[in-house]
């Protein structure tokens, strides 16, 4: 392609770079804000005065969240279920994807299969119903509740099937000419070929672990088996009701030692660390997956 | 014989395979259902039970209509909902289409790259973050503004800017991600057409309105046909992490009123109805964008 | 989110905080009380060959240590149990914030603890319907000597008795005394910046205005920018024991809201009545708070301000006020000494309208709390002996320093800043006044010296308080731990040993009677508990609107109206059957 170069062109360019130049700041300042306030001491970082440096160095807050046995069972609770839920969660996409991206003529009840899964994306039975069943289960207090109930991804599965539809017939076809099973159809042909929205699936699938926080409020009865979102939501919303809360001195002093603002910035920045160094590298899959899956042809 | 003995064994097979994750579905979906809609036409009182509880029959969605908060909520739902799409259609859009136009590589990455940060963390993060950021008083952003002689605002305290403000950090979280995608479908438009255009005489300007808007538009009506769906949500994440009382009139959701009436006030049955009620609604608006994709871009979801 | 919870409690924990650092009152008989007086009539402990295991659940602060090698399962506490023949079941572990939620959500599904501390707002409804088991029969075979004294000998016990049995008699819970006396809104203010500007102590509310009006205009800190102001007010939670407008209002003798959420009732013309009723009052103090916003004394952004921000700005030094609960200066006041090391913070009784009149605290002995035992053991003896025990035994080690060792006490109640021991206790019964008897002697101490007055709980915080007293003056110098002990030591001296330190200020109100007094001490009943929430976010939001300037002040009579008719009428006319009734049952 050919470009201008004239007057108008060079102000939009430079205007432009500003301006996108401008967007990438928001997004960074806030993240530079509380790893500044992770550094700081508690009486700057508890009286706001902190912007994008330190205040009152220090490594104390950092030092209290490496001793925290609690953050760090949190932590690895996330980590956990993080192991357990996302091949989990891919391989019942998979299942379910195929036979669903499969046509009506051939594949004569996909429709009602559909309505079966389609409906679970709408409407949900309530916390009360749901919470009895897992403790019915005996699955209170572990990883098998935060990974089982939400084993099934709905979202995630049209996603796949989606992209199975894009995949040209005749490659199934002759497969079955040569009289290969469909598990093997789907493992060894369609698989590799989905690759870019598998990634994206699997993108999904980890970025709702790792955030997720209401599911482990609900099922775990003990904060020792909080994973590390529920975990931070606690500490986070539960200063102020603390303070209220004390119930003796010693429990205000306690807690004053704790909630620094300081100490929930690093909690805050260590939780961030592992996502902020991973995403770069997996961005470039997911845009042609994500594209690839959504447009058909 | 043979082959067919094959078809039936893999037609077996799909069945097979669709029912692994349907067994999942049936067990933590279904079963509690069963009690669940049982619970929006009962008067729930926990200390009788699911089954000694008595039943009210519609009671409940009566007291719906009539309950101000309840209105209240659908409506904020309905206009957070909406402004949260189309700021989310326009916004990566155009960042898109700046960015389509950045010719340093690197740049361009860099920009991809951090842009896409805020999408990867979660609103408990992201609340605690934007409270400190958004306070009146030393909030950076109200400094900022202060020095150009604008006055404070309060972004989370104000029922006038509160939608505001939940929508355009709903943007900022999200169109790092979004801007990735509509990028990738920029580079799908065929550079010939470009060239025959730019031979033509058109500007940047031009061929950006008669070739790359006309070229994606199929996929943004298909993005926001797709988002029709879910409407109704949203997005309890952010609402709760954010709001408080003195925004309950803008910021209120379906989402956060059941949740509070449920576990705060303990009116659950109450709250069940309203939840049910939002999940018929969801339905009916789900089966008609998708009949509506079919008929208008041959694109079938489900 | 902190946001989105009800804060129903601090009266119910201030009363907890006079429970571990509780004396028993002069009234009981603590002296000769030896461990007989523990347990029941019979002596259990032969009996208990088998344990029995009960369950329970904590909600507790995460911040919470054990003590060397302590575990969940492996306490003094627990220890103490089992030679009682009860061993603990932990059904959940949460944190504070969540215990609500979580006992709720077990309720519910029908499976919960043995064993529960119940919320005053919940206690009636899941009586009714069934989820505890009646203790009326019970209470006199298996109560303590020291527990029934408790109930019957002090100006409380029976009062809170009352509201724990149901109108028909029964006793579902043994309940625990509200905060009291303990529990008053003082104003906490920075005396170095009234050195520096000259002025008085505020006596009035025009003396207040003019205070905050000089901390806003004329830079007390002397640091020549224009960067303080006077008010620090809560204004997302508006009644809050930090910052929170209930203390503003009280000085204008109305109530329209209280930290704890339900509704406050008070005596208006010989009547319960709405504590906002007083619609003169209210606007009179609405007036002096919208001034107050208009010329910037208090922050414009104060809507969105919690606790933490009021916290905040008194930490950076931008605020010189706040109204605020007698130990919630020490966090503001350890932090601004980092940037201002002059500063020193004074609590005032609450100024008056007029040089006559003071401010009143608003003094309520509710029940906030109740200790239940699941209808699914009632029919079990063993258990029910089991639960009166764990109360017998929580009674005796949390509620006597006068008579415990220095060692028993610390062992099961804690090391001031270190050790909360107490935590791990199940019930207990509190006596309230303590915090005032050990006035005296911390003032006493620390002028001579003499800490012979002081029994083990005295003592435990008196050393702590020396961490701060004896380093005031090098604080640029202390390394990390004694900077911890220091600031721990500055929550005690800021409670009992400044000379205008929480307690004198709350004793010279005791003295002075500047006390409204609640007109509703039963439990909650219907039509309160489902109104209360409605009720109580209804006045916040209008009292917000109001002050920002939304609505004009006459909006406030419309708000009673509506007020009213939202189920407020139904709510008062039960607040006063009970009122004249007890009126008359008291002459």
């Amino acid at each position: 392609m050919r470009e201008y170069y004239s007057r108008g062109r060079i102000v939009f360019q430079v205007l432009n770079y500003l301006f996108i130049g401008f967007l990438t700041l928001i997004c960074i300042v806030p993240v530079l804000h509380v790893l500044a306030c992770s550094f700081s001491s508690p009486a700057y970082a508890d009286a706001h005065l902190v912007n994008l440096w330190p205040k009152g160095f220090t490594l104390a807050a950092y030092r209290f969240v490496m001793k925290s046995s609690q953050f760090w069972a949190a932590f690895l609770v996330t980590v956990k279920r993080l192991l357990i839920g996302v091949p989990l969660n891919l391989l019942l996409t998979i299942l379910a994807a195929y036979p669903l991206s499969k046509e009506d003529t051939i594949f004569r009840q996909r429709k009602y299969y559909m309505w079966l899964y389609m409906f679970v994306m709408i409407f949900n039975a309530g916390l009360v119903p749901t919470y009895l069943l897992v403790k019915d289960l005996g699955l209170i207090d572990t990883v098998w509740a935060l990974v089982l109930p939400t084993g099934v991804n709905v979202f995630n599965i049209v996603l796949i099937m989606n992209f199975f539809r894009g995949i040209p017939r005749e490659i199934e076809e002759s497969a079955l000419v040569d009289g290969a099973m469909q598990h093997t159809i789907l493992f060894k042909l369609y698989l590799p070929l989905a690759a870019p929205s598998i990634a994206t699936v699997t993108l999904f699938s980890f970025m709702g672990h790792w955030n997720s926080w209401m599911d482990g409020r609900i099922y775990m009865n003990n904060m020792t088996n909080y994973p590390l979102q529920t975990y931070l939501q606690m500490m986070l919303e539960s200063s102020d009701t603390v303070i209220l809360n004390a119930v003796s001195f010693d429990a205000l002093i306690e807690k004053m030692m704790v909630s620094g603002q300081n100490i929930r910035a690093a909690q805050l920045f260590i939780s961030i660390l592992p996502v902020l160094v991973l995403y770069p590298f997996l961005q470039r899959y997911f845009t042609t997956g994500l594209v690839m899956g959504s447009v058909k042809g | 014989m043979k082959r067919k003995k094959i078809l039936d064994q893999n037609y077996i097979l799909l069945h097979v395979m669709v029912w692994i994750p349907l067994i999942f579905i049936l067990v933590f979906n279904y079963y509690p259902m069963i009690s669940g809609f049982q619970i929006a036409f009962k008067d729930y009182k926990p200390g009788l039970g699911i089954s000694g509880s008595s039943w009210v029959g519609l009671a409940h969605f009566k007291e719906m209509f009539q309950t101000q908060d309840v209105i209240r909520a659908f409506r904020n739902t309905l206009i957070i909902a909406i402004a949260k799409i189309v700021a989310n259609l326009l916004v990566p859009i155009l960042v898109a289409l700046l960015l389509n136009e950045i010719r340093v590589k690197w740049f361009k990455r860099a920009v991809q790259t951090i842009t896409y940060l805020p999408y990867f963390l979660s609103w408990v993060i992201l609340a605690s973050i934007l409270t400190n950021i958004l306070a009146v008083d030393g909030g950076i952003v109200n400094r900022a503004l202060a020095l150009f002689q604008i006055d404070p605002i309060f972004f989370l305290g104000d029922n006038n800017v509160f939608r505001q403000t939940l929508v355009m950090t709903d943007v900022w979280k999200n169109f790092g991600y979004n801007t990735i995608v509509y990028l990738a479908a920029l580079t799908g438009i065929d550079p010939a057409l470009y060239e025959a255009v730019t031979v033509d005489g058109a500007g940047r300007w031009r061929q950006t309105l008669h070739i790359t808007l006309p070229g994606i538009s199929m996929f943004i009506a298909l993005m926001t046909i797709l988002s029709v769906g879910s409407i109704l949500n949203a997005g309890f994440d952010q609402v709760f992490n954010l709001y408080n009382v003195s925004v309950y009139e803008s910021g209120d959701i379906i989402d956060t009123l059941v949740y509070r009436l449920g576990l705060q006030q303990y009116r659950y049955s109450f709250s069940t109805a309203v939840g049910m009620f939002k999940s018929l609604i969801s339905l009916i608006l789900i089966a008609g964008s998708n009949y509506m994709a079919d008929r208008f871009a041959g694109y079938r979801v489900f | 989110m902190s946001k989105k919870w009800p804060r129903g409690l601090s009266a119910g924990l201030l009363l907890c905080l006079a429970l571990s650092l509780a004396a028993c009152s002069s009234s009981l008989e603590s002296a000769g009380s030896g461990s007989n007086a523990v347990l029941g009539s019979e002596d259990f402990s032969k009996e208990a060959a088998d344990m029995i295991t009960l369950k329970v659940g904590f909600a507790r602060d995460p911040s919470f240590k054990y003590e060397g090698s302590e575990t969940l399962e492996n306490n003094a506490w627990n220890e103490l149990y089992a030679e009682h023949g009860i061993k603990l079941e932990v059904m959940y572990n949460v944190e504070i914030s969540q215990g609500d939620e979580k006992l709720a959500q077990m309720i519910m599904s029908g499976d919960y603890p043995d064993i529960m501390t119940i919320k005053a707002k919940n206690y009636l409804d899941w009586a009714e319907q069934g989820v505890f088991a009646d203790l009326t029969p019970h209470f006199d075979a298996y109560a303590s000597e020291l527990v029934k004294k408790y109930y019957s000998d002090t100006e409380w016990g029976p009062v809170i008795m009352k509201a724990a049995t149901t109108t028909d008699g029964k006793l579902y819970g043994l309940p625990t005394p509200g905060a009291g006396n303990d529990a008053y809104n003082l104003l906490w203010i920075r005396k170095d910046w009234l050195d520096n500007l000259g002025l008085p102590n505020p006596r009035t509310v025009d003396e207040l205005l003019l205070v905050a009006k000089a901390f806003t205009e004329s830079d007390p800190d002397g640091n020549g920018r224009n960067d303080t102001y006077g008010l620090a007010f809560n204004g997302k939670d508006v009644f809050h024991d930090i910052g929170g407008f209930d203390g503003f209002f009280q000085m204008f003798g109305a109530v329209p809201g209280i930290p704890a959420g339900t509704i406050p009732f008070i005596d208006i013309d010989g009547r319960a009545a709405y504590g906002g009723g007083n619609a003169a009052a209210v606007k009179e103090a609405l007036a002096a708070l919208r001034e107050m916003y208009e010329n910037g004394y208090m922050a414009k952004d104060f809507v969105t301000a919690g606790s933490e921000q009021v916290k905040a700005d008194l930490s950076a030094g931008k605020a010189g006020m706040m109204f605020g609960a007698m130990s919630q200066i020490s966090t503001p006041w350890q932090n601004v000494l980092e940037i201002q090391p002059e500063a020193h913070f004074i609590a005032l009784g609450l100024p008056g309208v007029t040089e006559d009149t003071w401010g009143q605290g608003f003094y309520t002995n509710s029940p906030p709390s109740f200790y239940c035992l699941s209808s699914k053991a009632a029919d079990k003896e063993e258990y029910i002996q089991a639960f009166f025990t764990m109360m017998n035994l929580g009674t005796y080690y949390l509620n006597q320093p006068d008579v415990l060792t220095q060692e028993e006490y610390e062992r099961y109640n804690g090391k001031a800043g270190t050790y909360t021991g107490w935590q791990l206790a199940i019930g207990a019964c509190a006596s309230p006044n303590n915090n005032f008897i050990a006035l005296p002697r911390h003032q006493e101490a620390l002028k001579t010296g003499d800490t012979s007055a002081m029994n083990a709980m005295n003592i435990r915080d008196y050393n702590s308080m020396m961490g701060y007293v004896n380093n005031k003056d090098r604080r640029e110098e202390l390394n990390e731990e004694e900077l911890n002990d220091f600031n721990s030591g500055l929550l005690f001296y800021s409670v009992w040993g400044d000379p205008q330190c929480a307690y004198v200020a709350l004793q010279s109100m005791i003295d002075n009677g500047n006390i409204i007094y609640s007109a509703y001490e039963a439990p909650q009943t219907n039509s309160m508990m489902q109104n209360a929430s409605k009720l109580d976010t209804l006045a916040k939001e209008t009292i917000v609107n109001i002050v920002m300037g939304n609505n004009n002040i006459d909006y406030y009579d419309e708000f009673l109206e509506l007020w009213h008719s939202l189920g407020g009428e139904q709510a008062t006319q039960d607040a006063d059957e009970w009122y004249q009734a007890s009126k008359t049952a008291k002459q």
